[in-house]
């Protein structure tokens, strides 16, 4: 090497450094360490304890008995073929579900948007538990109402359906998911720029040959991402398995994983080698879907093109589309719900419709809002969830925006590092946080900060998949054009990534919020006096001492705060949105 | 009238957003005059020591009142903190290999199971007063209440007259075929069926319930008692007899049947080894055995260790007492042989 070379040599490392002190830089590597120790914690935790023999109170020498206990029967064959039918068709029906409400609220003149919008988000706010409970007195053979019903109405004497196989499965934990999947596609379909569909009709193409060349390929970072959440969603998906599928003996990974955490002492060594399994799935799904996604332009709607949103206008279509989702919405949605209300009012199990052994009363709500931690519990579950929101969306916009922009190539790696605690049950991360921060010398045991630790942990991966399929459709010419004409770094964050990306990370942001307000199976290992969740209230409910009616009563009260909240945020992403199009118009027309 | 404006407004408070109000609902119970579990000299160091931090898997309902007893009694500040067993278990162990010292005393089912060093040996001085099956020869551990299994059976769905006269008998009930329930970890019941009726005996009975009644298998005692209760289940085959109890005192069609043997543990209390405040743990412990816990505790069914505490709903113990009464207490390399012979009778692989 000649001296010139060294010294060029030199000189470029120098320059590297000091990129790598600017500011913004440091800041980026800073969120990124931050996320990337969040999820080393339970990760090293579960595959130390899935390779080290399980003493039934800690990890011993270094062992492969977990996997072969897991592994080594016929069994693990049906688990994974269950669980596969499981995730796959739950995804499928969602994504359909979701689909058509997206495509209806966001791309056409239908009326009652705002109506289905609310309706999603109070879908989710009714925790996971109570939907199931809910299912099973609609549609169970022995005491579900619509079945009675449906006996009586016909003269049948077998009840017609039943909850109580993987149909009833599926059903019941889409009904439950599918306004994520609306939540994540409908911002996707909202900014589809729809002259590109235009141009294809105006060459003569029909709407029929649009949607699948053009509509859907456009779409496909979107509709990946939501499949790939969705999939994981039902492969670790804990409640309806419990409760509908082991009565059916229709056993997943969870219901096993959930019987080595829930026996005494708990198996940690096995639940952590059977998780290993969904671990590495999530990886390979990620890694295809990177590759499918790979040419992050193709996608990009949001160009500096101009970029002028439209609806599409339905005619006299308007009111049987609205209907028609206003259906979904009744059969989905509107049957738990009336049921749960209903059984708020009794304390043993009672059936719209068909009378009840005991009388209404307000007794089951006198008791929630009597039970001695229930407001202070609704207190730090609303503080913990806004702030495990806030910096959920804040360390996900960061890392999509490295692993999209800065790293395309090797972007997949940090997308797979935020999205594997997916992978990892609840339990075991709230212990792997409980026992690392015993261990290391930061004060946070027994405070709402190791909540908060937790919960960011949890919910890295749902902020990722929103915000990298929200980023995938802004192309980044329209940040270097703004570069080039020699706008900073941070006015280019303000003036067109954020007002651009608003939706979809309040999208983000409320969806966090709603399920960090329930979360149950971490917080139970790491709430202390005086910082009890309202998720261990629930669980306290269902595992010892609640009735029906009292465990129904927690529920509706539970709803109701997280409805004005959302609507609250609806409110203002609403005028945000205008403000932005208003924005876009109006440099158009400049 | 009062109670349902109460309601209405406290509702109200919280839809919108209560979030910010202090509003600590006051439930305690008036503490009787007297109280003979306060050892007076136990009391002074307690008292110095100002503070408990209990772990129970007992819900904050039952808890919460019964521990402002021990604090109007004593002026010591309770800090309480409930989780399941299996929750519990997990959590002291963690924060035992951590050398972390964070609870006095623990109260929850599975305390036999945990290793011995992390726990105090102590026996206060109630424990002369419970039966002598619930006392751990090592004084580790004491039974507070009683947990006898037996199973259940909803009375709109099958006649009194009608129910089996022992577990043999299930088997030939094919009618009931998946109208059965039991829990999926009901391993103390199954060791119990093997102790009474011999190894291969109590395999060939089981097996022949499974091949009849193929039984629903469930997560949870209450949630079980709960759906019997409901019609999802004709009859429990075997249950947690304070918990079907205690669905019964919420009005719900479902009662107690006793058949040979009744398997029997315990909800027990023990004091940790590394008690923050290991006076105070000592009375505390002293007062989950006394007459006045377990009165209390009664009123929510739960039976009592104790000859001198009248059992919710009465003659309920009497009952149970006409069978086999078979103590199972397992520890934990125990309880995993019979968890998984548990799973291979009632979930062939």
């Amino acid at each position: 090497m000649s001296l010139a070379q060294a010294r060029l040599g030199t000189r470029s490392d120098r320059a590297l450094a000091h990129a790598w002190l600017r500011p913004r830089n440091l800041a980026l590597a800073v969120c990124v360490l931050i996320a990337g120790w969040l999820v080393f914690v339970p990760l090293a935790a579960l595959l130390y304890t899935a390779f080290t023999e399980d003493t039934g109170f800690g990890p011993g020498p270094w062992s492969l008995q977990n996997f072969v206990e897991a592994y080594s029967s016929w069994h693990i064959v049906r688990l994974f073929a269950n669980s596969a039918i499981f995730a796959a068709g739950t995804a499928l029906l969602t994504l359909i579900m979701g689909a058509l409400v997206a495509w209806v609220v966001e791309r056409t003149d239908a009326p009652g948007g705002p109506l289905f919008h609310a309706l999603a988000l109070l879908s989710f706010a009714i925790p996971g538990l109570l939907t199931a409970m809910a299912w099973i007195f609609v549609l169970s053979p022995n005491i579900g109402w619509v079945n009675a019903l449906l006996k009586s109405a016909f003269g049948l004497q077998e009840a017609p359906l039943s909850i109580y196989s993987m149909g009833g499965m599926i059903w019941a934990l889409s009904s439950h998911y599918f306004p994520l999947a609306y939540l994540t596609l409908g911002p996707a379909l909202r900014v589809l720029d729809v002259r590109m569909e235009e141009a294809a009709l105006v060459s003569g193409a029909r709407y029929w040959q649009v949607m699948p060349k053009i509509t859907l390929p456009l779409l496909r970072p979107a509709i990946l991402s939501t499949l790939l959440l969705l999939f994981m969603l039902g492969m670790s998906s804990y409640e309806v398995p419990r409760l509908i599928g082991r009565p059916a003996r229709i056993e997943v990974f969870t219901t096993d994983i959930q019987a080595a955490t829930n026996s005494a002492p708990p198996e940690f060594g096995l639940a952590s080698a059977l998780s290993f399994t969904l671990l590495c799935i999530c990886i390979v799904a990620v890694f295809f879907y990177r590759r499918s996604t790979r040419n992050a332009e193709a996608f990009a709607t949001i160009t500096g093109k101009g970029y002028m949103p439209t609806r599409i206008k339905l005619g006299r279509w308007r009111w049987p589309a609205a209907i028609a989702i206003f259906l979904m919405f009744a059969i989905s949605l509107g049957l738990p719900l009336l049921t749960l209300v209903w059984q708020s009012f009794y304390r043993n199990l009672a059936q719209p419709f068909l009378g009840s052994s005991g009388t209404a009363s307000f007794e089951n709500y006198q008791f929630i809002l009597h039970y001695p931690i229930f407001l202070n519990a609704v207190k730090t579950s609303v503080l913990l969830a806004a702030m495990a929101a806030t910096l959920v969306v804040l360390l996900t916009f960061v890392m999509a925006w490295i692993a999209l922009r800065a790293v395309p190539r090797s972007g997949w790696a940090l997308d797979s590092l935020a999205f594997m605690p997916i992978a990892i049950p609840h339990v075991i991360i709230g212990a792997a946080v409980l026992f690392a921060y015993l261990m290391l010398p930061i004060p946070v045991y027994n405070t709402i900060w190791i909540l908060l630790i937790a919960y960011v942990t949890l919910y890295l991966p749902y902020g990722m998949r929103f915000i990298s399929s929200g980023l995938a459709q802004i192309h980044k010419e329209l940040e270097e054009s703004a570069e080039v004409s020699g706008a900073r770094a941070r006015q280019i964050f303000m003036r067109i990534l954020l007002p651009l990306l608003l939706p979809v990370l309040l999208a983000a942001w409320i969806y966090v919020f709603v399920l960090a307000v329930r979360e149950l199976s971490a917080s139970v290992f790491l709430v202390g006096p005086g910082t009890h969740v309202l998720g261990t209230i629930s669980l306290t409910m269902w595992e010892e001492g609640g009735s029906y009616g009292a465990v129904s009563a927690l529920g509706v009260i539970q709803i109701i705060p997280l409805v004005a909240i959302v609507a609250g945020l609806r409110w203002l992403e609403l005028r945000v949105r205008r403000r932005s199009e208003a924005a876009a118009a109006k440099a158009q027309a400049g | 009238m009062s109670d349902f404006v109460t309601t209405v407004s406290r509702f109200g408070a919280v839809a919108g957003f209560a979030l910010a109000l202090g509003l600590a609902p006051a439930h305690g119970q008036g503490a009787p005059a007297s109280h003979p579990w306060l050892d007076p000299t136990l009391l002074a160091a307690a008292k110095a020591e100002g503070a408990l931090t209990v772990y129970s898997s007992t819900n904050e309902q039952e808890g919460l009142p019964l521990f402002k007893i021990f604090e109007e009694a004593t002026g010591i500040k309770v800090e309480y903190v409930r989780a399941s067993d299996s929750v519990l278990t997990s959590r002291m162990t963690i924060e035992f290999r951590a050398n972390q010292k964070s609870f006095d005393i623990v109260q929850m089912t599975t305390i036999n199971k945990l290793p011995p060093p992390m726990l105090a040996q102590y026996e206060p001085p109630e424990a002369n007063n419970i039966i002598p099956e619930a006392r751990d020869p090592g004084k580790r551990w004491f039974g507070v209440y009683a947990n006898y299994n037996a199973p259940a059976y909803n009375t709109q769905k099958v006649k009194a007259s009608d129910l089996p006269k022992s577990y043999e008998e299930f088997s030939r009930r094919k009618e009931w075929a998946g109208q059965v329930a039991i829990d999926g970890t009901d391993n103390e019941w199954l060791k119990a069926l093997f102790d009474h009726y011999g190894e291969q005996k109590a395999t060939q009975v089981v097996k022949d319930i499974v091949a009849t009644l193929k039984p629903v298998l469930t997560d949870g005692h209450l949630a079980m008692a709960r759906a019997t209760g409901a019609g999802e289940y004709a009859l429990s085959l075997n249950n947690y007899v304070n918990l079907t109890n205690n669905v019964k005192l919420g009005g719900a069609p479902i009662e107690v049947f006793a058949l040979d043997p009744v398997a029997l543990f315990f909800g027990q209390v023990a004091v940790n080894s590394k008690a923050p405040h290991p006076n105070a743990a000592k009375l505390a412990a002293n007062f989950m055995l006394s007459q006045e816990c377990q009165q209390f505790l009664a009123k929510f069914g739960r039976l009592p260790t104790r000859g001198d505490v009248e059992e919710n709903p009465p003659g309920t113990v009497a009952m149970l007492r006409q069978k086999k009464v078979i103590t199972t207490l397992f520890t934990p390399e125990e309880e995993r042989v019979w968890q998984r012979r548990f799973t291979e009778l009632f979930r062939p692989r």
